[in-house]
C-alpha cells in the first residue's frame, strides 16, 4: 500500500503525461497487438526477430516485475538516435551496443507504448547477446581448466621433434576431446582418432564439434560400422579401431590422414594391439605421418619402450583427482546382520553373490555421512546377475532408507537406460549405481563420492585347445582396482570401500590380461596375411601371443582352405578377409554363393552375426515365453530368431508399430535393425566382388506406388531433419519410486516420440524391397531349411557335438554332449533343445533290427543326429551355444577333413573321432560315393567363382546357375538318404588299432580309374595304409573288425545283381561294384532324369549364355508372360494355385 | 543438404575408393573459398585469452536479421542454432564477440572483465581513464566492473 502511494507521488511529479506506468499497464496484456512489432520484413510470413517468442514474453514479465520491485514503475523516456552518443545526461539506453534496423522491420511503432515495446525488444536482444557470448566464454574456460590444457605447448614441441608422441593421462584430463583440437590448431587437416567403442566415436564427435562451435557442421565426423557422418569438409574423424584396420587393408598406407591418434591403447584389446603393430610398420612407409598414442596412466613404460626406436616422446598429464580415503572392508569385517536381505534371494542358486556386504556399506555411509552432503555411490560387481542381486537387496534396504535411488549399469542395457545414470538425484537423495567394469574407464559418471569395489571381474577367456570361450570370475588387477578407486575422487574428496583385504590387493596381478591372450586369433591372423604380411610370426606384437596358439590358428586357417600349404592367402581366404564377420559365418556365405538364391542365407548369416536379440527377460518373464511359443522352431534357435524377424518385417510392411511388439516378446529391437543393416552390407560386399549377381533391378515400383513412396520419403526426410537439429538429451532429475528410479514412465512416453530407427528403416526400404526382405526370412519349405542347415554345418564345421550314449535313459538336466576335444557339455538352458531334448533322441520306432553278423551294442538307425554349434561357452557349466541338428552320417561325409574307410566301406571314421558302421550291403558305398561327388562339385563351383573374380572376368558365368540349382537338389536328396548305421565316439584305445597301415592290395593299385573321383590321381597313403581317393578320403585303410569279416563272408556266398542295370556278379565283391558304379548305364539314365545337365559338364569352360535359365515363362493360370528364374516359376505356380 | 549421404549404408570398400581420389583434383574447384559459412576472420581479445574465428567484422552482418551495431563488431554466426538454408537469415543468428576500443582501437571482447559500453566501447584500461568525464551512474557501473575484474585477477 505504501509503495503504491509513493509511486503515485513520483508519477505526479513528472511532467510527461505520455509516460507508461507499469502499475496500471502491462505489455503482457497487449500481446496480440504487440506481437506484430516483433516481426521482420521477410519473404517468409511470420519471420520473428526473436528466436523464441515465449522466452521473450517471459523476459518481459521479469523485466516488468524487476522495474516494479525496484520502485521504477515509470518507463523512462526514450532517446533519439543522436542523443545516444553524448555522454551527458546519463541514460540506461546508452549502455546498449545494439540497434534495431528500422528498414528491416515489418511495422513502425506509431505510439509511445509501441515505441517503448520496441525498446524493450532491443534490451532483450542485447541481453541474449550477452548470454550467448558467455556461453562461448564458459565453454572456453572449461576447456582451459582441463589438466591437458597446460600441456598444449609440450605436445606441440614433442610433435615438432618426434613422429610418435605418447600422451598418458587419466580419464578426465581431457585428452580425448582436446588433443584432436590441438592438432587441428597446429595445422593438421586430416586427423583420424580411433576409439575402441562405437558409442565413444559418436559422443566424442558431438563433443568436439560443439567445442569447435561446429555442432551443425561437419568439420568433425565419426565413422562406425553402419554409420558415418564425414563429408569433404571433415578435418577430424573419430573412427572405430576395426574400421581403421579395414581401411588399412584396402588403402595400405592410409594416405588420407596426416595425423593418426590411437586412443585408449591401455585397454589392450585385440584391435588396439593389432593397430599398434600395424602403425609401427606404417611409420616406415609414411615418413610424414604423425602418430599420437593416448592411454591412461597404466603401464606407460610398455608403450614407450615399444616405440623407443622411433624416438617416441612422452607427455604425461597428471589427472585431476581429489584425495580419496581408502578403507579395506573384507566381508567378515562387516557386522553381518544375519539373513538380512539375503533370505529373500535364496530362491536363486547358491552360486549368486551375497549382497549383504554391499548393503552394509550403504548403511555405514548413512551412519557416517549426513544426507545433506551430496555424493553418489558407485558399486562395482562382476556381472549382470550380480548386479541384479545387489540391486534387489539395495532396493529392499531403500524401502526403509528412502533416500536411496538404485540404478543398474551394464553394457547389455539399452542406451536410454544407460543414460539414466547421468541424471541428477533430487536434493537429499543419493544415487546408488551398481555397475560392471563398464564404469571403470569407459563410462564416466560424475558426482560419485563413494566407491564400493567387490574386487571381482568376469572375463572371457579363450581355450585354444577345445576352441571354446570361458566366462569366469577373477580378482581384478591392481591397476583396475586403482581405476575403480579413482572414480570416487572426480568431483570432490571421496571414499573407496574395498570388500577385500590389503593383503589380497597386494596379491593381485599388476595389469589385466590383454585381450590378445583371451580371444581366438583366426580373424586377426587372416587379416594380417591378406594385408600382405609375409610371415605373421614376424609381426611386431607389443606382447606376442603364445607361438603354439599362432601355429594352431594357422593350421585351422589351412584346414578351412583360407591359407595355402605355403601359408599364402587363397582366393577363399582373401574373400573371407573382406567379410566383416567371424570366419565361420564368412565361409558359410561364400559357400552359399554358388547357389542360385542367397537371400535367405544373407538373412540367416546376419542373424548369426549380431548379439542374441532375445533379452534375459525373454526367458524369465513367462508372458514373453508364452507370446513367443507359437514361433519357436524345432530346428534350432537360429530358425526361431529368423521367424521372429520375419514377423517383425511383416509388422513393418503393415506399418504397425514394432517397438511394443518387441517389448512384449522380450526382443531387443536394435538387434533386428542391425540384422537388416548387416544383411545389406553382406549383399553389397558380395555383389561388389561379383560373388552374387546384383538383385532388385527387376522389381520396379509401379507409378502409383512410386507416388505414394515419394510422399512417404518426403515425410520421413522431414522427420529426420527435425531430429538432426534437435537438442541432445539433457540430464534430468531422477524420479523416485520405491528405491528404484522410475523406469516405466519413460517407456510409456517413448512411443509418442518419433522412432528414428524406424524412420531410417522405412527410408531405406520401399514396399517392394520390404517384401523381398520378408521373403528372405521365410524358411518354411523343407528344402530351404535343409540347405540352410547344410550351409550352417559347412561354416561351423568342425564344431560338432554328439549325444552321450546314455542320454536315452536320462532326464532334461543330464543330457550331455561331447565334441571332439571336450566331453560332457550341456545345452544352454535357454535354448529350445534344452527344453525339448527328446528332439535329439532316437525314438523307439527309429531303432532298426540288426543283422546277425553285426554284434556291437550301438543302436542301428537311419535317424542319428549330430549337433552343430556356433560356439562353446563355459560359465557355471560348459554350454553349447546356438545349435542346429543335422543327420549325422550325411553331414560328416560332406564336411570332415579326413574320412577313412575299410575295404567294404562298411566302416567309416571321420576326423579320427567318430566311427560309423554301415552293416547294410552297399549303403556305405552309395553314401560315400555320393558325398565325394557332391563335395567336389560344390568346391569346383566355388573355385570357379572365386577364380572368375581373381582373373577379374566381366559377367560371371551364369550358366553355373543351372548346375548350382541341380547341386542344391542333389544335396537335398543326399541329406534325405535312408541309410542305417550306428555311430560312436572313438576312444584313444580304439584309435591305436584303427588303421591297417598296410600298403594297398595289388587289385587296388592296378585300378585304371579312380572309382570315386575320375580326375583325382590315386596315391597310396603312407601313414594309415590304403589309397587316397579324394582330397579328404582314404579308402581301405581301416583294419577289419570281427563283424566286418563276418559280413563279408555272409555276402560272398551270394551272387550280386545291380539294381539299376542287368549286370550280375557271381559273388559279392565291393571293388567290382565300385568299378561298375560310374559305368552303370541304369544309374546314368536315372541320374539324367533328375539332373538335366550332368555333373561332368562342370569341368568345361563356362559359357555365358543364360537364355535357357531365364527365358520367358507363360503362366496359364494368370495369363501372363513372366520373366522368372526356375524357382520363381515354381513359386509363382504355387501362389497362383493358392490364389484361385 | 546432404541428407542422402546420411543414411546410405556403409560400404567400406566403396568408401575407401572414394577417399582414394587424388587430392589435387579437388583443389581447383574448392567450394570452401567462396563459402561465407566458414569463419575466416581472427578475433583476439587484448584483455583476455579469448581467441575465436568469426564470420564478419562491421556494423551490419548479412546474416543478422533486423539489427545493426553502432560500431564495428566481430560477429559470428550463432553456432548454437541450426543453420538457416543458404542465403537466408534467421532470428538472432548472430553473436558479437567484441569490438575495437573507441579510444585505443585495440580489439576487446564483450566480457565485463574486458570492456565497457557507454555511448561507445572502451577497453577497461581506457574506460578507467575516461570515466571521470562521465555521469556518476555510469562511473558507478564501470567501477563495479573494474573492481570485479580486479578481484578475479588477484
Amino acid at each position: 500500500m505504501s509503495r503504491k502511494s509513493k509511486t503515485t507521488d513520483w508519477y505526479a511529479s513528472t511532467g510527461h503525461r505520455t509516460q507508461l506506468n507499469l502499475i496500471e499497464f502491462s505489455f503482457l496484456d497487449r500481446k496480440a497487438e504487440l506481437s506484430g512489432l516483433l516481426q521482420a520484413k521477410s519473404r517468409q510470413a511470420g519471420r520473428s526477430l526473436v528466436e523464441n517468442e515465449a522466452d521473450f514474453w517471459k523476459f518481459v514479465a521479469k523485466y516488468e516485475h524487476m522495474m516494479l520491485s525496484t520502485g521504477r514503475p515509470m518507463l523512462p523516456h526514450r532517446l533519439a538516435e543522436a542523443e545516444l552518443t553524448s555522454v551527458h545526461p546519463y541514460h540506461r539506453s546508452k549502455h546498449l551496443a545494439l540497434r534495431l534496423d528500422a528498414d528491416e522491420l515489418l511495422q513502425e511503432a506509431d505510439n509511445e507504448m509501441q515505441a517503448q515495446f520496441r525498446h524493450l525488444l532491443l534490451v532483450y536482444l542485447d541481453f541474449r547477446q550477452a548470454e550467448k557470448f558467455q556461453r562461448i566464454r564458459k565453454l572456453r574456460q572449461s576447456q582451459r581448466n582441463l589438466p591437458i590444457a597446460r600441456f598444449r605447448q609440450d605436445l606441440r614441441e614433442a610433435l615438432d621433434t618426434s613422429r610418435v608422441v605418447i600422451v598418458a593421462g587419466d580419464t578426465g584430463c581431457g585428452k580425448s576431446t582436446q588433443v584432436p583440437q590441438f592438432l587441428y590448431d597446429f595445422g593438421y587437416r586430416s586427423i583420424a582418432c580411433t576409439q575402441p567403442r562405437r558409442l565413444a566415436c559418436v559422443s566424442l564427435c558431438k563433443r568436439v564439434a560443439h567445442e569447435l562451435l561446429d555442432d551443425y557442421g561437419s568439420r568433425v565426423a565419426f565413422q562406425i560400422r553402419f554409420e558415418r557422418s564425414r563429408t569433404q569438409l571433415t578435418n577430424i574423424i573419430f573412427i572405430t579401431e576395426g574400421l581403421l584396420l579395414r581401411q588399412l587393408a584396402v588403402a595400405a598406407n592410409l594416405d588420407q590422414y596426416d595425423a593418426l591418434i590411437l586412443d585408449e591403447i591401455h585397454e589392450r584389446n585385440l584391435f588396439g594391439d593389432f593397430l599398434l603393430g600395424v602403425t609401427k610398420c606404417l611409420l616406415r612407409a609414411r615418413p610424414q605421418l604423425k602418430l599420437i598414442l593416448m592411454s591412461a596412466t597404466i603401464n606407460v613404460e610398455l608403450f614407450h619402450g615399444y616405440f623407443r626406436e622411433e624416438g617416441a616422446r612422452l607427455v604425461q598429464v597428471p589427472g585431476r583427482l581429489f584425495p580419496i580415503k581408502l578403507r579395506y572392508l573384507p566381508p567378515p569385517a562387516l557386522e553381518l546382520k544375519a539373513g538380512q536381505a539375503t533370505a529373500e534371494s535364496k530362491r536363486f542358486k547358491g552360486t549368486r553373490i551375497d549382497p549383504a556386504p554391499f548393503v552394509q556399506v550403504l548403511s555405514l555411509i548413512d551412519q557416517q555421512y549426513p544426507t545433506t552432503e551430496r555424493g553418489d555411490v558407485l558399486i562395482f560387481v562382476s556381472g549382470v546377475n550380480e548386479i541384479e542381486s545387489v540391486v534387489e537387496a539395495v532396493q529392499e534396504y531403500a524401502t526403509e532408507q528412502t533416500h536411496w535411488l538404485v540404478l543398474p549399469l551394464h553394457s547389455g542395457q539399452a542406451m536410454a537406460e544407460q543414460g539414466k545414470v547421468f541424471d541428477y538425484a533430487p536434493e537429499g537423495m543419493r544415487k546408488c549405481i551398481v555397475s560392471t567394469n563398464i564404469a571403470e574407464t569407459s563410462l564416466t559418471v560424475d558426482g560419485v563420492r563413494f566407491v564400493v569395489d567387490s574386487g571381482k571381474v568376469k572375463e572371457m577367456s579363450y581355450d585354444a585347445i577345445c576352441k571354446g570361450q570361458r566366462l569366469k570370475e577373477f580378482w581384478v588387477s591392481k591397476s583396475s582396482a586403482d581405476q575403480r578407486k579413482g572414480r570416487a575422487g572426480r568431483t570432490g574428496p571421496g571414499v573407496c570401500f574395498r570388500l577385500y583385504t590389503a593383503e589380497q590387493f597386494n596379491a593381485f596381478e599388476a595389469y589385466p590380461t590383454p585381450e590378445i591372450y583371451r580371444v581366438p586369433l583366426d580373424t586377426m591372423l587372416l587379416q594380417m596375411v591378406s594385408m600382405g604380411l609375409p610371415d605373421v610370426r614376424a609381426f611386431p606384437f607389443i606382447e606376442a601371443p603364445e607361438t603354439e596358439r599362432i601355429e594352431q590358428t594357422i593350421l585351422a586357417l589351412k584346414q578351412h582352405s583360407a591359407l595355402s600349404v605355403e601359408e599364402k592367402i587363397t582366393p577363399l581366404g582373401s574373400s573371407l578377409a573382406n567379410l566383416p564377420v567371424e570366419l565361420s559365418i564368412g565361409k558359410m556365405l561364400l559357400m552359399g554363393c554358388v547357389f542360385p538364391e542367397v537371400e535367405q542365407l544373407l538373412t540367416l548369416a546376419a542373424m548369426l552375426s549380431v548379439q542374441n536379440p532375445l533379452t534375459n527377460r525373454a526367458h524369465t518373464d513367462q508372458r514373453c515365453v508364452r507370446e513367443r511359443e507359437s514361433l519357436e522352431s524345432d530346428q534350432g534357435d537360429i530358425f526361431t530368431l529368423v521367424r521372429l524377424y520375419r514377423e517383425w518385417v511383416q509388422l513393418k510392411m503393415r506399418r504397425d508399430g514394432t517397438r511394443q511388439w518387441c517389448r512384449r516378446l522380450g526382443i531387443e529391437e536394435q538387434r533386428f535393425y542391425e540384422v537388416t543393416k548387416l544383411r545389406q552390407q553382406f549383399q553389397r560386399i558380395l555383389e561388389g566382388c561379383g560373388m552374387v549377381v546384383a538383385s532388385g533391378s527387376d522389381s520396379q515400383l509401379t507409378s502409383a506406388e512410386r507416388a505414394t513412396r515419394h510422399g512417404e520419403l518426403r515425410h520421413l526426410k522431414a522427420m529426420k531433419r527435425r531430429q538432426r537439429f534437435e537438442q541432445p538429451r539433457q540430464r534430468k532429475l531422477l524420479k523416485h519410486s520405491a528405491g528404484r528410479a522410475a523406469e516405466d514412465e519413460e517407456e510409456r512416453d517413448e512411443p509418442q516420440g518419433d522412432d528414428m530407427r524406424d524412420v531410417d528403416f522405412r527410408l531405406r526400404f520401399d514396399p517392394r524391397q520390404l517384401s523381398l526382405l520378408e521373403r528372405s526370412a521365410r524358411l518354411d519349405r523343407h528344402r530351404d531349411v535343409v540347405l540352410m542347415k547344410l550351409l550352417l554345418g559347412c561354416g561351423f564345421y568342425p564344431q560338432l557335438a554328439i549325444s552321450d550314449e546314455f542320454n536315452y535313459c536320462k532326464g532334461g538336466g543330464q543330457q550331455f554332449f561331447h565334441t571332439r576335444l571336450k566331453p560332457f557339455l550341456l545345452q544352454h538352458p535357454n535354448s529350445h533343445f534344452a527344453k525339448h531334448f527328446e528332439l535329439l533322441k532316437l525314438a523307439d520306432s527309429d531303432l532298426l533290427p540288426k543283422p546277425d553278423f553285426y554284434t556291437p551294442k550301438q543302436p542301428l538307425s537311419e535317424r542319428h543326429q549330430l549337433l552343430c554349434y556356433q560356439s562353446l561357452l563355459e560359465t557355471a557349466k560348459p554350454y553349447l551355444i546356438n545349435c542346429i541338428r543335422l543327420p549325422a552320417a550325411q553331414t560328416l561325409l560332406l564336411f570332415s577333413f579326413a574320412i577313412d574307410t575299410n575295404a567294404g566301406i562298411t566302416q567309416i571314421v571321420c576326423d579320427g573321432w567318430l566311427g560309423l558302421d554301415l552293416p547294410t550291403p552297399g549303403s556305405g558305398m552309395e553314401l560315400l560315393s555320393r558325398a565325394i561327388e557332391l563335395r567336389r562339385r560344390w568346391s569346383r563351383l566355388l573355385y570357379a567363382k572365386l577364380d572368375d573374380l581373381n582373373s577379374k572376368q566381366e559377367a560371371p558365368s551364369h550358366s553355373s546357375d543351372d548346375r548350382s540349382s541341380t547341386l542344391w537338389h542333389d544335396l537335398v536328396d543326399y541329406m534325405a538318404l535312408d541309410v542305417a548305421y550306428t555311430i560312436r565316439r572313438l576312444l584313444p584305445a580304439d584309435i591305436k588299432r584303427l588303421y591297417s597301415h598296410q600298403a594297398p592290395s595289388t587289385r587296388l593299385t592296378e585300378l585304371k580309374e579312380n572309382p570315386f573321383a575320375v580326375d583325382y590321381p590315386m596315391t597310396p597313403n603312407e601313414e594309415k595304409g590304403g589309397l587316397n581317393v579324394s582330397e579328404h578320403v582314404v579308402y581301405s585303410c581301416l583294419a577289419e573288425q570281427q563283424w566286418t569279416l563276418a559280413m563279408d563272408a555272409a555276402l560272398r556266398a551270394e551272387p550280386w545283381k545291380c539294381t539299376r542295370c542287368d549286370l550280375e556278379l557271381e559273388e559279392f565283391d565291393v571293388l567290382e561294384q565300385l568299378v561298375h558304379r560310374p559305368k552303370c548305364k541304369g544309374r546314368k539314365a536315372q541320374g539324367q532324369k533328375s539332373k538335366p545337365t550332368s555333373a561332368e559338364t562342370s569341368t568345361e569352360a563356362p559359357t555365358s549364355s543364360r537364355s535357357h535359365s531365364s527365358g520367358g515363362y507363360y503362366c496359364d493360370t494368370c495369363n501372363r508372360e513372366l520373366k522368372l528364374s526356375k524357382i520363381d516359376i515354381l513359386r509363382h505356380k504355387k501362389q497362383c494355385r493358392n490364389n484361385k | 543438404m546432404d541428407d542422402d549421404e546420411d543414411f546410405v549404408l556403409d560400404n567400406e570398400a566403396e568408401e575407401i575408393k572414394r577417399l582414394q581420389l587424388p587430392e589435387e583434383e579437388k583443389k581447383p574447384i574448392d567450394p570452401e573459398e567462396a563459402d561465407e559459412r566458414i569463419a575466416r576472420i581472427e578475433f583476439n581479445c587484448s584483455g583476455c585469452e579469448m581467441h575465436e574465428m568469426v564470420h564478419y567484422f562491421g556494423r551490419k552482418p548479412p546474416f543478422a536479421l533486423g539489427v545493426e551495431y553502432p560500431e564495428d563488431n566481430y560477429v559470428m554466426r550463432d553456432p548454437f542454432q541450426p543453420p538457416p538454408p543458404r542465403w537466408q537469415t534467421q532470428p538472432e543468428y548472430y553473436i558479437t564477440l567484441g569490438t575495437k576500443c573507441s579510444t585505443c582501437s585495440k580489439s576487446v571482447c564483450k566480457d565485463p572483465g574486458c570492456s565497457f559500453y557507454y555511448t561507445a566501447s572502451f577497453c577497461l584500461p581506457c574506460g578507467k581513464e575516461e570515466l571521470k568525464n562521465w555521469p556518476v551512474e555510469a562511473q558507478a557501473r564501470i567501477r563495479k566492473q573494474l573492481s570485479a575484474s580486479q578481484g578475479k585477477k588477484n
